[in-house]
């Protein structure tokens, strides 16, 4: 047992209200810089929708993530003979046009215009270029639109959905949208880090985080087609690729990554997940229906004395460990099992967990009226608008019962909380729906806590970084004790 | 201060090496002169080697003369100078190369070595022209050491690099004159003047501190002798056959290049959706 820790996430779909500060607040401190205009380290797409990248979930265009190779695993667009195939020309790359062009209005022309019969206009001028152009996408084009022929029907996980289903997902009784919120997902077994021809990427041991060497770093650009979450971006003004870096410099002191402490909903958890890394490749490689269990697996249980005694062998250190004991995405994770990782299949071991949402119930169209009533306040899954293969699709590698399981807890607790706060609900259907999904009142209520009224700390619980030890590693701290003082170079002069 | 002191003088004394350096071009520098750039062609006696023989000269011409010819000979028939002519014509139409390098006091210098050379008199060594006999080892050898088969014991530049011949299984290059009628015009004595000293800026440099041995001239010399005696006119020259193999290399590798790269992403994922937007718009 190789025990390592790692900081991972849980987003709440169900909370997520599609606001988009957390992408602001991201680019704010990250990328409003020139080349990295167009990049969104976090990024909120509205499903179905076609994401940005447009279309980044299809591997058949942008040849991102792993392929099974035996009881191992290959890149499906890098490594080293396709790699080579491709170093000096990657055509799989998404180009600006599949991001958009970044652009920005002459507002300056609103006033300094000459008199005439029209109103001045403030026209887009690309911050690529500098010249006028005709916006005609941009990050989040389809924001809130989970209709329109150009984007919604070209969701890439209709792939599994027959034409009447999709069809029916556009009806009016049923027609929904959610949000997908995505930031870098740090993988188990990220890709990026594997196609690099260089060594620039690399996965810091202390706490997983997935970093790009912007010194090592020589633009091949393999890890923007390997990415099959299209998280790692390139900045064509310094040449160099850059990623979603969780905010590590907050994390260092103890704060939350910007995307998240600035998150309206609340839907964002951070926490530590103990893993074993002897299991990442067997597991990498497991068939497509066992992956996803697979993956729950390689998260071990921080409260067992085995576990704990072979993280501290490993370095890990006691409050890294009570850390991981108290993490909110270990709860939602592997204690409640309502947290799944988006599109396993691409087999990088994501260590971003989505809650998935609850959507409103169907309606139907009965003598002329547009009926949305329920036999029950709460319709049974199954009744949900967005169609169970469409959320397996995104969450579970098409395995129906997997997120009709999640789906079930999520509709008890609300059932359970209805009963208690209110009291109304049918005491023979609650008993039903906690039965079916499993669900206890205890859990139920922790489930309630975590996802209602969670205190700052308790949604980020931030192992401290030590760094007043790791500096010891790389330099003897104890050197520039009696050196000169208020940061002085070199000796002051003195007199004139 | 000091250092600055230093400075100074240092400059005075570099001012006055180049004040008192200008004038002092003598005779002695024009024998320099005529060593480096003119004894590969002309004897210092009335014997002919390419060109003529220089004893005795300033008094056939006059000092303008011989001034405005070694500038330039070929600007100076295109005159239509007579004396000119009948030389150029009288030397097989072989040009001599211009010196417009030289400067006023080197040409002055030049000129002044030239008269001292003194008549016609000086000069008694006219060598009956005989003829050289090379053995068929001789031509063989001589013909890779032009082809770069063979290289020089002192690692100059092969012939071929810049000279061409019409010899079977020579292909060379273009940079430099055809020498397969050399040995007609110059004969052993001019190639190895010229082999050893050439007038020419690029081929002087070339061989400047890896001179060619006098076995290998010689050599070569019998190489020519035997291409100027056998031109072959029809050897198969390589050029089409180069531009075909080029062409159609090319067009394979575009064709390859297609084929290993079918399945790339051609367009930009959203091509589609901008072609209906713009069709809408429209």
């Amino acid at each position: 047992m190789d025990v390592r820790s790692q900081i991972s996430m849980v987003f709440h779909l169900d909370k997520c209200i599609g606001c988009h500060t957390c992408s602001i607040a991201c680019k704010n401190i990250w990328t409003d810089r020139r080349g990295a205009e167009y990049m969104w380290w976090n990024n909120v797409e509205t499903k179905p929708g076609t994401g940005y990248p447009t279309k980044w979930e299809d591997q058949e265009i942008y040849k991102g993530g792993w392929e099974k190779n035996g009881d191992s695993v290959s890149l499906k667009g890098a490594g080293k003979l396709k790699g080579l195939k491709n170093i000096f020309h990657n055509p799989y790359m998404p180009v600006l046009e599949d991001y958009y062009v970044p652009w920005a209005y002459k507002y300056q022309d609103l006033f300094t215009a000459p008199e005439g019969d029209d109103q001045p206009t403030a026209r887009a001028v690309s911050l690529i270029t500098g010249e006028h152009i005709n916006i005609q996408s941009g990050p989040n084009w389809d924001d809130d639109l989970s209709g329109t022929p150009d984007y919604a029907r070209k969701d890439v996980n209709f792939q599994n959905l027959s034409e009447a289903e999709q069809e029916s997902m556009f009806q009016l009784e049923q027609m929904t949208l959610h949000y997908l919120p995505r930031i870098c997902n740090h993988c188990l077994n990220p890709a990026c880090v594997g196609s690099c021809p260089s060594g620039a990427l690399y996965k810091r041991g202390e706490d997983g985080i997935v970093l790009i060497n912007q010194d090592r770093c020589r633009a091949w650009r393999m890890c923007v087609t390997a990415c099959p979450y299209k998280k790692s971006y390139y900045n064509w003004n310094t040449g160099k690729s850059e990623k979603c870096i969780l905010c590590y410099p907050r994390l260092e002191s103890g704060q939350a990554p910007a995307c998240m402490h600035s998150c309206v909903g609340r839907i964002r958890y951070l926490g530590v997940m103990l893993y074993d890394a002897d299991k990442i490749q067997s597991v990498a490689s497991s068939n497509d229906d066992q992956l996803l269990d697979a993956q729950m697996n390689i998260y071990l249980d921080p409260n067992d004395p085995e576990v704990i005694k072979a993280a501290r062998e490993n370095g890990i250190h006691d409050s890294t460990i009570k850390a991981a004991q108290n993490s909110p995405v270990y709860k939602f994770v592997k204690e409640w099992k309502i947290a799944l990782p988006l599109h396993p299949e691409f087999r990088t071991l994501p260590n971003l967990f989505y809650v998935p949402p609850m959507l409103p119930a169907m309606a139907s169209v009965d003598n002329g009226t547009y009926e949305t009533t329920t036999d029950h306040l709460f319709a049974g899954i199954e009744k949900q608008r967005l169609p169970m293969k469409y959320l397996a699709s995104l969450f579970t590698n098409g395995d129906i019962n997997k997120v009709s399981a999640v789906m079930r807890k999520l509709l008890a607790v609300k059932i359970h909380r209805r009963d208690v706060t209110v009291g109304d609900y049918d005491k023979i259907e609650l008993k039903k729906a906690m039965d079916t999904a499993g669900m206890d009142e205890h859990t139920a209520n922790a489930i309630f806590r975590l996802t209602s009224l969670a205190t700052f700390e308790e949604r980020f619980v931030i192992p401290p970084a030590h760094r007043e030890e790791s500096i010891e590693m790389l330099e003897a701290t104890a050197d520039a004790k009696g050196e000169t003082g208020f940061g002085f170079k070199t000796k002051p002069e003195r007199g004139l | 201060m000091k250092t600055n002191f230093y400075k100074t003088s240092k400059l005075l004394v570099l001012g006055a090496s180049m004040f008192f350096g200008v004038g002092s071009v003598h005779a002695q520098d024009g024998q320099a002169l005529f060593q480096t750039n003119c004894a590969a062609c002309h004897k210092t006696t009335d014997a002919k080697l390419v060109g003529p023989g220089m004893a005795g000269i300033t008094e056939k011409r006059s000092k303008d003369w011989l001034k405005s010819w070694i500038r330039d000979s070929q600007g100076l028939i295109a005159t239509g100078d007579a004396d000119a002519k009948a030389i150029f014509a009288e030397y097989n139409n072989t040009a001599m190369p211009p010196f417009p390098q030289f400067t006023d006091p080197e040409m002055d210098a030049l000129i002044t070595y030239l008269e001292t050379l003194g008549g016609a008199a000086a000069g008694s060594d006219t060598v009956p022209a005989v003829e050289i006999v090379y053995s068929d080892i001789q031509i063989a050898e001589g013909k890779q050491y032009f082809t770069g088969e063979k290289s020089f014991f002192n690692g100059g530049p092969t012939c071929i690099s810049c000279h061409d011949v019409s010899a079977d299984g020579v292909n060379g290059g273009f940079l430099a004159k055809d020498l397969t009628d050399v040995y007609t015009r110059l004969g052993e004595a001019g190639i190895t003047a010229m082999i050893t000293n050439a007038p020419f800026p690029a081929m002087n440099a070339a061989y400047l501190n890896n001179p060619v041995g006098e076995h290998e001239q010689k050599s070569i010399a019998a190489f020519l002798k035997s291409v100027s005696e056998n031109p072959v006119e029809a050897r198969t020259s390589g050029v089409l056959l180069m531009l075909t193999l080029g062409i159609g290399g090319f067009v394979c590798l575009l064709v390859l290049i297609l084929l290993v790269w079918r399945e790339r992403k051609k367009h930009s994922v959203k091509a589609q959706i901008f072609a209906r937007q713009i069709q809408s718009i429209n």
